[in-house]
C-alpha cells in the first residue's frame, strides 16, 4: 500500500492540513475543493447542521482512542474507493 | 378555563414572538405580557418530559445553572397556539450578547456550556447546538437559557453543536488569549461567529503550537474543507461504524474544558485600568459624590434596573446595587470590564452585570432583519441612569453635542425615572486635558449653565450639588415628568 500512503500525504498537504496553507477566503464565497472537481460553499453551513468535518475532528480531539476511530474511518473510505475503482491511477 | 370570543374589534393578539428564536423550528420563544413562554412541537414536548424525569436536569435547575423553567400554567397560554406544550421561563433581568462580554465572561459562559453538556451526556442527553448565545447572565452568574436545545443522545454520535461552539466561543477566546486581540468586534460583526478560515491565517508559524490551535482550529478547518461534500448523515454512520462512542465524546468534552481552563489571559495595557488611583478626586469630593448618588437612588420608588454608564471599576454600580434590583455596568474598556467581572465574582455580588460597550457606538441590532440580536437602545429602559464623570468624554472626547447627550440620557430612562449625572466643568483639570487636544473655541457651548438648561428642558431637576473641589456638579433629574 505505499501508493495509498503517498496519496494521503499529498492530499492533506494540499488542503492545508495543520495550517500549512490555510485557505484565504471571505465567508460566503464558494471555495473550490480541489481534486474532486466540485465547487462547493463550505462556509455558512446551516444552523443545526453539525458540519461533516466538525463531526470527524471531534474524534481526533478526544485523544488516542479518538485518533484510532478517525484513522479507521479514513481507512474504510480508502478501501471503499479502491473497491469501486480498482484501476485508479490518478 | 372558558374563553369567550370577543366582539369586534378582536382583542389584539397578546402574543409577541421573540425575534431571536426562529432557527430551530421544533420550539419557539414568545412573550405574553411580561411572561416569557416557549412553545414546543410534539417531539420537543416529548423531549421536555424526558428531561424533567432525568437526574441531571432538575439538578442544574436547582443550582441555577439553567434558567428556571416549568410547564406554563394554562391560564397564561393564549388559545389557538399551534404548540403541543408550552413552557414558562423566568425572565432574564437584562439580555446581553457575547460581544458585550469580557474575556473571562465568555470563558465562564463557555465552561458552563461544556459542564451542562457533560452532565447531559452522562445522563443520555445532548444539546442540539453549541452557541454562546445559549447563555445569559444573572449578575456575574452565567445561565443556560436554551431549554429547547436538549434532546436524547444517540450513542456513537459526536456533538452537533461543536462547530457552533468553536465559532461563537472557542475561536473568540483563542483570538484574545493567544494574540491579545479583543474578540468583541469580531463577534459583533458576524451573528454566526468567527469562521475557522478567518482565523487560520493569523495562526501561522509557531502560533500553531499554542493550546487548542492545531486541532480545534487548523485541523478542524482543514477537515471542513475535505469533508464539505460528505453529508452529515453519511459521516455519522461512518463514525459509528468506526467505533465512535459516548465515552469518546465525553473525553472530547473534557478536553475542551481543560483547554478553556488553560486559556486564561488578563487583558492588559488599558489606560483606564488604574482610574481610581489617578482620577484626582479628593476624599471630600468622593464622599460627597457617594452620598449624593445614594440619596438620588433612594429618593423615589426603588429602581428595578439601573444603568451605570462609564462604570469603570464599578464603585457606583456596587453602591447602586444596594438600592436597586439590578445594575448594568456599561464600560467601553474590555480590560476594565474583565477586572470588574472578576472582582464582582470574588465578592459574591449578585446584582451587577458588567458589559463591554462603547456608548458612542453601542451594539446595533444584528442578525436577521437586524432584530435577531436586539440593539442596546432597544434593551435599555432603566428606572435610573447614572452618568458620572462620563458626559465630558462623550461631549469633548467624541464631539457629541450636549443637546444630543441629554436627549440620549432621557431616551435610556423610563418615564418618571431618574438621571443622576455629573457635569465636569470646562475648568476641571480632566476636562482641560481633553480640551487641550481640540481646536480652540470648538466647545464654547460646553458650559454648566447650558447643560443645566438642557437637562431642565427634558426633565425636572430635583437635586443639585457642586462638589467641594468646585469644578464638578451633580444633578438628579426626573425625566419626562
Ligand atoms: C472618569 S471615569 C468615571 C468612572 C465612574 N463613573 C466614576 O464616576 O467614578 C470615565 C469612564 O467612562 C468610560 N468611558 C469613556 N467614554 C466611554 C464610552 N464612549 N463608552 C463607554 N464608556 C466610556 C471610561 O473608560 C472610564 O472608565
Amino acid at each position: 500500500m505505499p501508493a495509498t500512503a503517498l496519496t494521503i500525504s499529498v492530499r492533506w498537504q494540499k488542503s492545508g492540513f495543520l495550517g500549512q496553507k490555510p485557505h484565504r477566503c471571505t465567508p460566503g464565497t464558494p471555495v473550490s475543493t480541489r481534486g474532486e472537481d466540485k465547487e462547493r460553499s463550505v462556509i455558512h453551513l446551516a444552523y443545526l447542521d453539525a458540519g461533516s468535518g466538525s463531526l470527524i475532528v471531534q474524534a481526533v480531539v478526544g485523544g488516542v482512542a479518538g485518533v484510532a476511530v478517525a484513522a479507521k474511518l479514513y481507512w474504510r473510505r480508502l478501501v471503499d474507493r479502491f473497491r469501486r475503482q480498482p484501476t485508479d491511477q490518478r | 378555563m372558558t374563553r369567550s370570543v370577543p366582539a369586534m374589534p378582536p382583542v389584539p393578539t397578546r402574543v409577541r414572538t421573540e425575534p431571536a428564536s426562529f432557527r430551530d423550528p421544533a420550539n419557539r420563544v414568545f412573550h405574553v405580557g411580561d411572561e416569557v413562554l416557549r412553545g414546543l412541537d410534539a417531539q420537543a414536548a416529548e423531549h421536555w418530559r424526558a428531561l424533567t424525569a432525568s437526574a441531571f436536569f432538575p439538578a442544574l435547575l436547582a443550582a441555577g445553572k439553567v434558567c428556571a423553567t416549568e410547564d406554563a400554567p394554562p391560564a397564561l397560554v393564549p388559545a389557538g397556539l399551534p404548540w403541543a406544550a408550552v413552557l414558562r421561563h423566568e425572565r432574564i433581568p437584562f439580555v446581553s450578547h457575547p460581544y458585550e462580554w469580557s474575556f473571562a465572561m465568555l470563558r465562564d459562559a463557555a465552561l458552563l456550556h461544556t459542564e451542562i453538556l457533560g452532565a447531559a451526556l452522562a445522563d443520555g442527553f445532548t444539546t442540539k447546538d453549541g452557541s454562546a448565545y445559549n447563555l445569559q447572565w444573572h449578575g456575574v452568574q452565567p445561565v443556560f437559557i436554551d431549554v429547547g436545545s436538549f434532546e436524547p443522545e444517540r450513542d456513537g454520535e459526536p456533538w452537533a453543536g461543536y462547530r457552533q461552539f468553536c465559532q461563537t466561543a472557542l475561536y473568540p477566546l483563542l483570538l484574545t488569549a493567544h494574540l491579545g486581540v479583543h474578540f468583541q468586534p469580531w463577534l459583533r460583526a458576524q451573528v454566526d461567529g468567527i469562521e475557522a478560515e478567518q482565523l487560520r491565517p493569523l495562526f501561522g508559524g509557531t502560533r500553531r503550537l499554542r493550546p487548542g490551535v492545531l486541532t480545534h482550529l487548523h485541523l478542524h478547518g482543514a477537515m471542513q474543507h475535505r469533508n464539505a461534500a460528505a453529508s452529515t448523515t453519511d459521516v455519522r454512520a461512518q463514525l459509528r461504524a468506526a467505533g465512535f462512542s459516548r465515552e469518546l465524546l465525553l473525553s472530547t468534552v473534557r478536553g475542551i474544558e481543560k483547554l478553556l481552563h488553560r486559556l486564561d489571559r488578563r487583558p492588559t495595557g488599558s489606560h483606564w485600568a488604574d482610574y481610581q488611583r489617578t482620577c484626582g478626586y479628593s476624599a471630600q469630593d468622593r464622599t460627597a459624590k457617594e452620598q449624593f448618588v445614594a440619596a438620588a437612588l433612594t429618593a423615589g420608588t426603588r429602581p428595578r434596573l439601573v444603568l451605570d454608564l462609564g462604570a469603570n471599576d464599578g464603585r457606583y454600580s456596587r453602591l447602586a446595587a444596594a438600592y436597586a434590583d439590578y445594575v448594568v455596568a456599561v464600560e467601553q474598556d474590555p480590560a476594565v470590564v474583565d477586572d470588574l467581572y472578576r472582582a464582582l465574582r470574588a465578592e459574591g455580588q449578585q446584582r451587577v452585570l458588567p458589559l463591554v460597550l462603547d456608548l458612542a457606538d453601542p451594539s446595533p441590532g444584528g442578525g436577521w432583519r437586524g432584530v435577531e440580536r436586539a440593539g442596546f437602545a432597544e434593551r435599555a429602559d432603566a428606572d435610573a441612569v447614572l452618568a458620572l464623570a462620563v458626559v465630558h468624554h462623550l461631549a469633548i472626547g467624541r464631539n457629541v453635542p450636549l443637546p444630543e447627550i441629554v436627549d440620549w440620557l432621557a431616551g435610556l430612562t423610563a418615564r418618571g425615572g431618574a438621571v443622576v449625572v455629573e457635569f465636569v466643568h470646562p475648568e476641571d483639570p480632566m476636562a482641560r486635558r481633553l480640551l487641550a487636544n481640540k481646536p480652540e473655541g470648538f466647545f464654547s457651548d460646553y458650559r454648566r449653565d447650558a447643560f443645566e438648561a438642557l437637562l431642565a428642558a427634558r426633565g425636572r431637576i430635583t437635586e443639585r450639588l457642586e462638589l467641594p473641589s468646585g469644578t464638578r456638579t451633580l444633578y438628579r433629574a426626573v425625566m419626562g415628568g
